[in-house]
Formats: structure tokens, sequence, C-alpha cells
């Protein structure tokens, strides 16, 4: 056997190599009172950087390491939200580290490594390429979550995450190795050689498709794999909670539509069987529990389970284009729930304990501004019409039902009717109650670039919630293979 | 002939050491069933052909995973003897339950082992697994995933740096 060296085109993880270079860097940056600012600045760029590359790939389709990983248009458009993400990720952070740490170039290092991690996933055609992506983001994110081991919490809600992490790793391993004595390869692309088979003669297959699909459901914190989201992210920095709730989940449901793609050639009932149950149960207990959540990070942790299980419908119609509404629908969730993070990131900052939806009494009195945008980010994530997040259920819903799925949408309809108690809640709590003497920020909180950003994304989901067109196509175009 | 009876000795051996590791009262004595039974296992690889598998298993879990084991367990300086399980209802409910399951799965694996057709090309290379092949085979089809590995592992010691710092 000969040494033949496989096409590598280092042009398809160009944007990989970079974050690699950029968090190489902050490991060595040393110097002393304007580190925190250096070490922000350094990792903007090189989000930015990786942000801006993204138009010279479109439509290319470059393929690299002899069709490892593929840089296609849909992984593109992921990338581009999970830099959206991560990028206010970073604003956040720079405002929540109020105090100097030492660590603080690691802490952006961890933060670009995990990108580095997601865009491997979302690239990556091969099921070891895409594990070890996973596992390159998830050890980023536990070590992130405990970054400040001055708060018992974060030890704590880290060796909760990592330990259910490792368990999910493991069975999605399990997974690839069934998947390989199926199929006797690990790329996804090896389901088009069993054309015609159902799954049902082939026992090992299903079994591995299963395991490769919890493990996901694990990452992207659907129920019923869902317990370890609401604590660590209460134990987090809120910072990194903002990346910890949106980023992963971009990654996971990204590989969950490329399996799903790959199935959809022959006999996709039995993965529509399991994320239809996956997607029952995360907008059933993500709906109920956040009903009774006093926290306001925690009810953000158990919207968000609810709305991955939204997300999940529109997998179902994967056959009839559901990857558009997907798309769609995770665009706004990134930003309807960095821009609620945001706010619990910058009413955190003031107290140091746990945030609850009681301190956000008369909140509008004091601050228009952030609790209009606030108010802006809860409705969207109701879904209630101005608003983006009104398309993103919209789109979901009817490609659920053209797949023929009604009785899960229903279930949807129901729970979001569900969803508007608590979304509305704090609302009220901001707008219909007293003002409180003292409020929970400073009253003369200057305009910053934090304010601004926040604004921003306001104004961008409102935007989207009246001329959503543009964008749909955009994403139309991406899941067009 | 011959092999048959290598299979199940290796198999009696490995049973053996498996319950050992939960049966020994004394941790160290644990570890060395556990390594009892990681050897038969190289055995068994042995067996169906992948030496090089073997090697591994030898040089990974014999030779560093076991260590390591023995080297926590003697720092953390467990005197007691017998740490035992308490054996109350529940024990033995979940023991029955998880021993249920375990026939459950190993009955489902022989049912799926017995259908499959294999399609691929899997188990028939034709040559067998040489280091020399191998090493072939991970720097030119694997190449990206021998570095993403590595990435891999400097995440990992970043992440132990940090959070074992002061």
């Amino acid at each position: 056997m000969n040494f033949v060296i496989p096409d590598v085109n280092l042009i398809s993880l160009l944007p990989e190599i970079i974050l690699l270079i950029f968090a190489t860097i902050l490991l060595f940056v040393q110097t002393g009172s304007e580190k925190k600012r250096i070490c922000a600045l350094l990792a903007f760029i090189g989000l930015v950087i990786t942000l801006v590359m993204v138009p010279f790939y479109w439509g290319k389709g470059i393929e690299g390491f002899g069709g490892l990983v593929i840089r296609d248009n849909f992984s593109l458009m992921c990338q581009t939200m999970i830099i959206v993400a991560v990028l206010l990720a970073v604003v956040y952070s720079y405002q929540y580290l109020v105090f100097e740490d030492k660590n603080i170039g690691e802490y952006y290092a961890l933060t670009l490594t995990s990108v580095m991690g997601m865009n491997i996933m979302i690239t990556g055609t091969d099921l070891i390429v895409i594990f070890l992506g996973m596992e390159i983001l998830s050890i980023s994110l536990y070590v992130l979550v405990a970054f400040f081991k001055t708060v018992r919490e974060g030890m704590e809600a880290s060796v909760k995450y990592m330990l259910l992490g490792a368990f999910a790793s493991a069975i999605f391993l399990l997974g690839i190795s069934f998947f390989y004595g199926a199929s006797g390869k690990t790329a996804l692309n090896a389901f088009v050689m069993l054309d015609g088979t159902s799954a049902m003669a082939m026992p090992l297959f299903f079994m591995g498709l299963s395991l490769i699909l919890v493990g996901l459901g694990f990452k992207i914190a659907s129920a019923p794999f869902h317990m370890w989201a609401p604590d660590a992210y209460e134990g987090a920095p809120t910072s990194v909670a903002s990346l910890l709730s949106v980023a992963p989940k971009i990654a996971g449901l990204a590989v969950i539509f490329r399996v799903g793609i790959g199935m959809a050639k022959y006999s996709p009932e039995i993965m529509m069987t399991i994320i239809a149950f996956m997607a029952v149960t995360s907008m059933i207990v993500g709906n109920f529990a956040a009903l009774r959540q006093s926290g306001l990070v925690r009810m953000l942790a158990y919207s968000g389970i609810a709305q991955v299980g939204y997300m999940l419908i529109s997998l179902l119609g994967i056959r009839e284009g559901g990857g558009s509404a997907l798309l769609f629908y995770l665009f706004i969730y990134v930003l309807m729930n960095m821009g609620a993070f945001g706010i619990a990131v910058l009413l955190t900052k003031e107290k140091d304990k746990r945030l609850l939806i009681e301190d956000m009494k008369g909140l509008a009195g004091q601050h228009p501004i952030i609790a209009f945008t606030m108010a802006v980010f809860l409705i969207s994530m109701a879904g209630i019409p101005p608003m983006g997040g009104f398309f993103a259920k919209f789109y979901v819903f009817k490609h659920g039902i053209e797949a023929g799925y009604l009785w899960v949408v229903i279930v949807a309809i129901i729970t979001t009717v569900v969803s508007l108690y608590y979304y509305f809640r704090v609302i009220i709590v901001m707008y219909m109650t007293e003002e409180e003497e003292k409020g929970i920020l400073p009253k003369h909180a200057e305009v910053n670039l934090f304010n601004a950003v926040l604004v921003a994304v306001a104004l961008l989901i409102i935007v989207l919630g009246v001329i959503p067109g543009s964008l749909l196509e955009i994403a139309q175009h991406a899941v067009a293979f | 002939m011959i092999e048959q009876a290598v299979f199940w000795i290796l198999g009696a051996i490995m049973v053996a050491g498996a319950l050992g590791v939960i049966l020994m009262p004394n941790t160290i004595n644990s570890v060395m069933s556990l390594l009892l039974s990681m050897l038969s296992l190289a055995g068994f690889y042995i067996l169906m052909g992948a030496h090089v598998v073997a090697l591994f298993q030898i040089i990974v879990y014999v030779g560093a995973v076991l260590v390591l084991f023995l080297y926590v367990i003697m720092l953390l300086n467990l005197k007691e003897k017998g740490l035992k399980l308490p054996m109350e209802a529940s024990t033995w409910a979940i023991g029955g339950m998880s021993l249920g399951l375990v026939f459950v799965v190993a009955w489902l694996f022989w049912q799926s082992l017995r259908e499959t057709v294999f399609t691929g090309d899997a188990g028939t290379t034709d040559a067998p697994a040489t280091i020399h092949q191998l090493a072939i085979d991970l720097f030119s089809q694997h190449l990206l995933i021998f570095e993403l590995t590595s990435v891999l592992l400097l995440v990992a010691v970043i992440g132990a740096i940090i959070i074992s710092k002061k």
C-alpha cells in the first residue's frame, strides 16, 4: 500500500485555522492593565475575520481532506449564526467581567476553540470528524462553565454538565460504532448505498441511528435529555450561559439535519418518530416547567428547551424543504435568546446572587429602553406577530403540517399558548408593578456599547418580523442541495 | 478446535475478572481484577487477528489507564477495608433491573447480528491490519482526524490547567 496524500485543500478549513491561531495568540497575551480590553478585542477581531470570509465561500461548496469536510451553503449559514451569537457573547463577557481576572486570555481562547469545534461539527461529513468537533466544543464549554471557581455553583454546574456530557458523548460514539458495523463506513453519505432497504431490515443501523440522535439530543438540550440545562445555565457565568444556550444547539441541529438529509433518501420514518417524540416532550416539559420558575435564567433555560422542540418540528418536514424553516427559526432564536440573556447579564452584574424575575420590578420606569428591548425579545419568543418569532413559528408549523404531522403541530400550538403566561409575566413585572425606591440598576446608566447592541438586536428582530422574505430566501438557497 | 478452547478459557477468565472488580472488598484487588479482564480482552483481539488492537489494548489500558487507577487509589489512601454496598431492597431492585437490561441488550445484539446483511466492505480487509498500514491510513485518509485530535488535547490541557490553577 502506497502513501497517497489526500486532497487536503486547506482553504476548506481556513476559518477554523484562523480561529485556532487567534486562540493561541490569546494564551500569550501578557500586558497588565490593558489585558482585559486587548483580549476582548483580539477575540472580536478573530470572529469578525471568520464572519467576513463567509460571502467568499458562498455557493462554492468547497470540499477538503478527501471529502471529510464540506463548506456548503448550509454550513456557511450555520457558521454565520454561530459567529453572530459568539460575537454577542464576547460583548456580554466584556460587560460581565468587571473585575480583573488574570486568566482572561484563556477565557477568550476557550471561547474561540468552542467556535472552532462547532464549525467542525457543521462542516464535517464524517461522523468521527463530527464527534471530534463536538468534543472540542464540549470540553471548552465545561471549562468555561466553571471558569470563576470562586462561585461554588459554577463548579457544581460544570461537574454536572461534564458527567452527563461525557455520558452523552459515549452514547454518540457507541452509535457511530453501530453505524460503522452496519455500513462499513463512518461517512454520513454511506446512507446512499443502502438505497431501497428499509431501516427495519438493518437493526444495527437503526440502533446506531437512535444512539446518535440521543447523543445529539443531549447537546441541543431537548427533552428527555435536558436535565443538565437549567443547572448548568444558572451556575455558569451569565455571559457563558448565553453562549451555552444558543451556539451548541445550532451545531447539534445542523448535524441532525445532515443525518436527516442522508436518511431522507430511503426510509426516514423511524428517525421521524424519534424526532417527533423529542419535539413533543421538549415542548411540553419546557413550557410547563418554565411556568414554575422564579429565576430569570432558569426560566430562559426551560424556554430554550421548549424552543428546541419547535425547531425539531421543522426537521419532520425535511424532505419538503423543512431545513429552510429550521435555519430561519435558528436565526431568530439566536437574536432573541442572546438578547434576553444580554439583559440577564446586565442585571446580574449588579447583584451577586441569582437573578429573580421579581427583581425586575419597575424596570420600565427607570430604564425604558432596556425594558422595551426585553419586551421585544420576550414577545418574539412567544411568537406574536410584529416580531420575527411569529414568522419563525409560522414556517415551522407550516412545514410540520405539510409533512403530515398535524398532531405535533397541535401540541405545539397549545404549548405556545401556555408559554404566553410566563413570557408575559416578566413583561407585567417590568411594566405594571410600582416603581421601587431603589431599582436594580443605578439610576443613570449611560448610553454605552452594550445598550446599543441590545437595541440593534431588538430592531433586527422587528425588521425580520416585518420583512422576513429575504432571510427566508437565503435559507432556502442554503438547503437546496 | 484449539481456538475454541482458547476462546472459552479467555472468556471465563474475563468474566471472572469482571466479577472480581465489583466483588473484591479491597480496591487494589479490584483494579488487579480489572487488569486480568483487560488482558483477556487483548487475547480476544489476537484471536480475531487484530494484533495491533491487542497491542494498543495492552499499552493503553494496562499500561496507562490502570496505572492511573492505582495511582489515584494510592493517593486517596483508602484505609478502611470492605467498602460494601448497602444490601437494601432498592439495591436488589436496581441490580435486578440492570441485569434484565443487560439480557435485553444482549438479545438485541444477537438478533441484529444474525439478521444483518453486511452491505459495505466492513470486516473484509484483504490484508491484516499491520502498524505500517495503520500509519499510512492515519496520515493520509484520516489526516484531519489526527490533527483534530491534537487540537482536542490542546483544549483539554488548557482546561485542566485553568481548573487546577489556584
